[in-house]
């Protein structure tokens, strides 16, 4: 990737880095979010490079640098990046605490992470299911990190939470039907086990077989079968890297955590899915709507 | 001497897949549990139309599904039996060890017009034609799922996937842990048991399969089999985005042969023993959303064992002399290799355009004994290339288009095209117009066969050789190395749907296609010595007309039980074209397909772990196999199975005991049955037949 440079006006001195893991349609989308929300004057000149193009460049002329992706955050282990202003982005938390605990993060930095808050899925299934009284939870043993707080939001909204563990079970197939007859739907978070399409194509089998929706968080998962989705796009996370950064060393609204998770996300509704299972969802729309106004009302 | 070479080369191929399979084991451990691509990742649908992930109202021809529970409801014990199940497909039996699975055109029991693939390895035999299902290393238990493409689809796969294919997709390592036994035990000898172990060590998931089957074939024929399988499969995940998977394994076994010829003393009962083994590597990186790389090498060996002596044959007397064949050393031995290397990219082009594309190298080896091929080894090396694409315009409108060409050099370069648009007039429903060609390479016993006895004559008193006699030529089929392929043109308007969302799902399939150069066999004049003058050679001579419609639905009711329902009406014309002008003489109604067949499976699940499968399917008229008459045909058949199963629990452990009866409304004739019955007292008949299954998965 050649260097992309952005002139804005001359009223700040910040000389912004951008490292994506990759030039690829993911952060190329990611980028055009940053782009799209720097504010005009928050920076001298942005330069944009993929993971695999930095080894030898010369970072003393930047003052901050967003890191987008575990390839790029790797590339930079070990680089000197003191008195540097650095957000790490596009990151599983999975993957943040692993470079974490690799030794591979400067001490001070802010991350935004891309794992919806376990409450918004909570919500998302009782706006589109107001009858729902019990959700399964299938998790590998990556997703099984969310299990506990997934339990107290559940206990909160007085439902039923029916967890499995997916990894460890001989019997995949008799396990995800004790789950699905006993849920009215099924949620499942991120995961390298669910990453393997035969497995989910037996998890969206057994979703179809029983009639009980599945909640996930990716569009694809979407189009493959489930009936909810839950994410926030690549450009999202590129808006509020771009505001996160538009906030670095100066007053903001709100100040910005050392870790956030995704401010702006999307929902979708497979209504051919919906349909076919019987379910009256309310649209995709609503149901953002809905989940917007109560993050809003979310104390800050 | 052979062999021995060929196990060299074996070797060979184990020693270049081991350092791949150490390098992916040694991959770094230095990845995190979970990548961003995760999160924007793609899932995929089917594949087996276009070799993308598409959902079957965007596929451009009809795809049928064969799913689990299908599989299970149906009762079938051998993996051709559930191709009754799909509109227009024929299933036939020559002895109780040769299943043939043919669509819209069956010549005989070798179905060269079918591609089976298993996890995306080509299992056609390219040196006889046909699939060797007996000795496949791979039992029914193993498959998730079968796609069967309902017509021409060289464009993605090739030659010889030339009436349909079939993409066996077995089920994943990860899904089946533990151990597991299971055993059937039945009439016609059924004795069978299967073993499994399935396992993980930190990113290696595998699975492990034995198989041991044994049955007696037809009731009233010699034609048992002893199978012995093994498998092993394997995936590692070298990172994230990386998959290696692997696959081998080996069947063998001893089957009866029955003669079968006109001479009977040409052809005693006798033992063969086939053995065919194979092994499989791919590597998979998902680039993107949507897109991936793969490369994939596999080998496929396959041999038959097949040697004999003739009995003594008294062609004339006179004088007091007998002028007598002696008993011939026959070697009907066969070996082939697959050699077989590919390359796929999945890419996403622009908005609504992507592509699947590659190319790759093939190598098949084939020798023939001396009575098959004359102990002449053939090669047939394949140059292909590939691309798909598949256009969302704008919605309602999709197009898919594609191409494959290759180059063998036996027969030549040929391209096979396709392009179909869909009218998608909601999400769940599309119409679509496909036109598509197709080729099928002559198999190398059509291209180089030398199918033939031969041997002294002498003349006898008594039991003394008093002279001796001319030697003695008995030939049949010769290929002359001068045939080329056959070809298809197909046209396909098509609906899929849901009419009725979340109960009724529909596919209606109107067809047709032309079929040209198809191989057959003319005689020629007959060599001296030859007994019966059955001398012919291999050429391009046949012409068929397929027209049609075929209906596929399934029905969901309340208490979630379904119905499968497929039905096919075939119109199948031979025409007989003017050889010196090649314009069409007469068109006849050729029986080679049934005019009418139709396949019912209802399945329910019942409380208590209890669950059943009902199956009907009828077949009319069809003209038997090797018959040159079309009058030669076999009644209509009425064929009923039934199942009755129960899951339970025995101290955690989960026990499956199932009940099938089999063909309960009485006994039918085979494909192979109507030759001249003066040779054959023994006809080829399916019975009414019961087993037993007991299946045990442990903790």
């Amino acid at each position: 990737m050649g260097i992309l440079a952005l002139l804005f006006s001359a009223t700040a001195h910040a000389r912004l880095l951008l490292i994506t893991s990759q030039d690829s349609p993911i952060y190329q989308e990611f980028q055009r979010g940053v782009l799209g929300a720097l504010v005009k004057g928050g920076v001298d000149e942005m330069d944009v490079r993929s993971a695999d193009d930095i080894a030898l460049l010369d970072l003393t002329p930047y003052s901050a640098i967003i890191i987008a992706g575990f390839d790029a955050a790797k590339a930079l282990a070990g680089r000197d990046l003191l008195n540097k202003s650095l957000i790490y982005t596009m990151l599983p938390l999975s993957s943040y605490e692993w470079l974490h605990d690799n030794g591979m993060l400067m001490p001070q930095h802010k991350l935004l992470y891309i794992d919806q808050p376990p409450r918004r899925y909570v919500q998302l299934v009782r706006s589109a299911m107001p009858e729902t009284a019990a959700i399964g939870y299938l998790h590998g043993e990556t997703s099984a990190a969310y299990s506990d707080e997934i339990k107290k939001i559940v206990d909160v909204a007085k439902l039923h939470l029916i967890q499995a563990d997916l990894v460890t079970s001989n019997k995949l197939s008799n396990l995800l039907k004790n789950v699905f007859a006993d849920s009215d739907a099924v949620l499942l978070l991120p995961d390298p086990f669910f990453y393997n399409r035969r497995v989910v194509q037996e998890v969206l089998l057994a979703s179809f077989r029983h009639k009980r929706p599945l909640v996930v968080y990716s569009e694809s998962f979407l189009k493959a079968g489930a009936m909810l989705a839950l994410f926030s796009t690549p450009e999202q996370i590129g808006r509020q890297t771009a505001e996160m950064f538009n906030c670095l060393g100066r007053p903001c609204y709100s100040a910005i955590a050392q870790r956030s998770a995704p401010k702006y996300f999307s929902v979708m509704v497979n209504e051919v899915v919906a349909r076919q299972m019987g379910i009256k969802s309310k649209s995709a729309e609503e149901l953002q709507r809905y989940l917007e106004s109560v993050e809003t009302a979310l104390p800050r | 001497m052979r062999d021995t070479k060929n196990n060299k080369k074996h070797r060979c191929v184990g020693l270049v897949m081991l350092p791949l399979v150490a390098t992916a084991l040694h991959a770094s451990e230095m990845e995190p549990p979970l990548s961003e691509q995760a999160f924007w990742g793609e899932l995929p649908v089917v594949m087996s139309a276009t070799r993308m992930s598409q959902p079957v109202v965007d596929a451009p021809v009809a795809v049928s599904v064969i799913d689990r529970r299908m599989i299970e409801a149906s009762g079938a014990r051998e993996i051709p039996e559930l191709f009754r199940l799909v509109p227009g497909f024929m299933v036939g039996y020559h002895d109780g060890a040769t299943a043939s699975v043919s669509y819209h055109l069956s010549e005989d029991r070798y179905a060269r017009q079918m591609q089976v693939m298993i996890d995306g390895r080509a299992v056609y035999v390219h040196a006889i034609g046909g699939i060797a299902w007996s000795t496949l290393p791979i039992t029914i238990d193993d498959i998730e799922r079968i796609e069967v493409v309902r017509g021409p689809n060289s464009a993605s796969y090739g030659a010889n996937s030339f009436l349909g294919v079939i993409n066996i997709i077995t089920r994943h390592v990860v899904l089946d842990r533990g151990t597991a036994v299971k055993t059937n035990l039945g009439d016609e000898g059924v004795r069978e048991v299967f073993l499994r172990h399935g396992g993980t060590n930190g990113k290696l998931d595998y699975r492990v399969t034995a198989g041991f089957v044994d049955d007696d074939g037809f009731q009233e024929r010699f034609d048992y089999k002893r199978t012995q399988t093994a498998s092993v499969r394997g995936e590692y995940t070298i990172n994230n985005t990386d998959i290696l998977a692997f696959d081998a394994g080996v069947g063998t076994g001893p089957r009866g042969v029955e003669n079968r010829s006109t001479l009977n003393a040409l052809s005693p009962n006798r033992e063969k023993t086939e053995l065919q083994h194979h092994q499989q590597l791919k590597w998979e990186r998902t680039l993107g959303v949507g897109e991936s790389v793969a490369v994939q090498f596999y080998h496929i060996y396959l041999r038959n064992f097949e040697t004999f002596q003739t009995l003594p044959i008294t062609l004339a007397s006179s004088g007091g002399l007998d002028w007598v064949v002696e008993p011939m050393a026959v070697d009907f031995g066969m070996y082939t290799h697959r050699y077989d290397l590919e390359l796929q990219h999945n890419v996403n082009i622009a908005e609504g355009l992507r592509a699947a594309w590659g190319g790759g190298l093939r190598d098949d080896q084939v020798w023939g004994g001396a009575n098959l091929m004359a102990e002449t080894e053939v090669h047939n090396h394949l140059k292909h290339a590939f691309m798909n694409l598949e256009w969302d315009v704008s919605n309602p409108w999709l197009v898919n288009a594609g191409a494959m060409i290759e180059d063998y050099s036996t027969t030549g370069t040929n391209i096979s095209p396709r392009a179909g648009v869909n009218y998608r007039f909601s999400p769940v429903q599309s119409v679509r117009l496909t036109g598509s060609k197709a080729i099928r390479t002559p198999s190398m016993y059509e291209y180089a066969a030398k199918y033939a006895f031969f041997g002294p004559s002498n003349y006898y008193s008594g039991s003394t050789v008093v002279a001796p006699g001319p030697a003695i030529y008995q030939g049949y089929d010769v290929g002359t190395r001068q045939v080329g392929v056959e070809k298809i043109t197909s046209f396909e308007l098509g609906y899929h749907g849901m009419p009725i969302r979340g109960r009724v799902e529909l596919d209606v399939k109107i067809f047709h296609d032309d079929l040209d150069d198809l191989l057959g066999t003319r005689g020629v004049s007959p060599v001296p010595g030859d007994l019966d003058n059955r001398h012919s050679v291999f050429v391009n001579r046949n012409v068929y007309f397929i027209r049609g419609v075929e209906l596929e639905s399934k029905l969901t009711f309340d208490d979630n039980s379904n119905l499968y329902f497929g039905y096919a009406r075939i119109k199948n014309d031979r025409i007989l074209k003017n050889p010196v002008t090649g314009n069409i003489d007469a068109i006849v109604d050729s029986r080679r397909a049934p005019k009418h067949s139709f396949s019912l499976l209802y399945m329910k699940d019942f409380s208590q772990g209890y669950s059943a499968g009902i199956g009907y399917y009828f077949t009319d008229k069809v003209q038997s196999w090797d018959s040159g008459s079309a009058d030669r045909v076999r009644d209509p058949v009425r064929r009923l199975d039934l199942k009755l199963a129960r899951k339970f629990e025995v101290l955690s452990d989960e026990v499956e005991i199932a009940l099938a009866a089999r063909n309960v409304l009485g006994k039918y004739e085979e494909m192979e049955v109507l030759r001249p019955k003066t040779n054959y007292a023994v006809l080829n008949e399916v019975y009414p037949s019961v087993y037993v299954s007991v299946k045990v998965k442990l903790d």
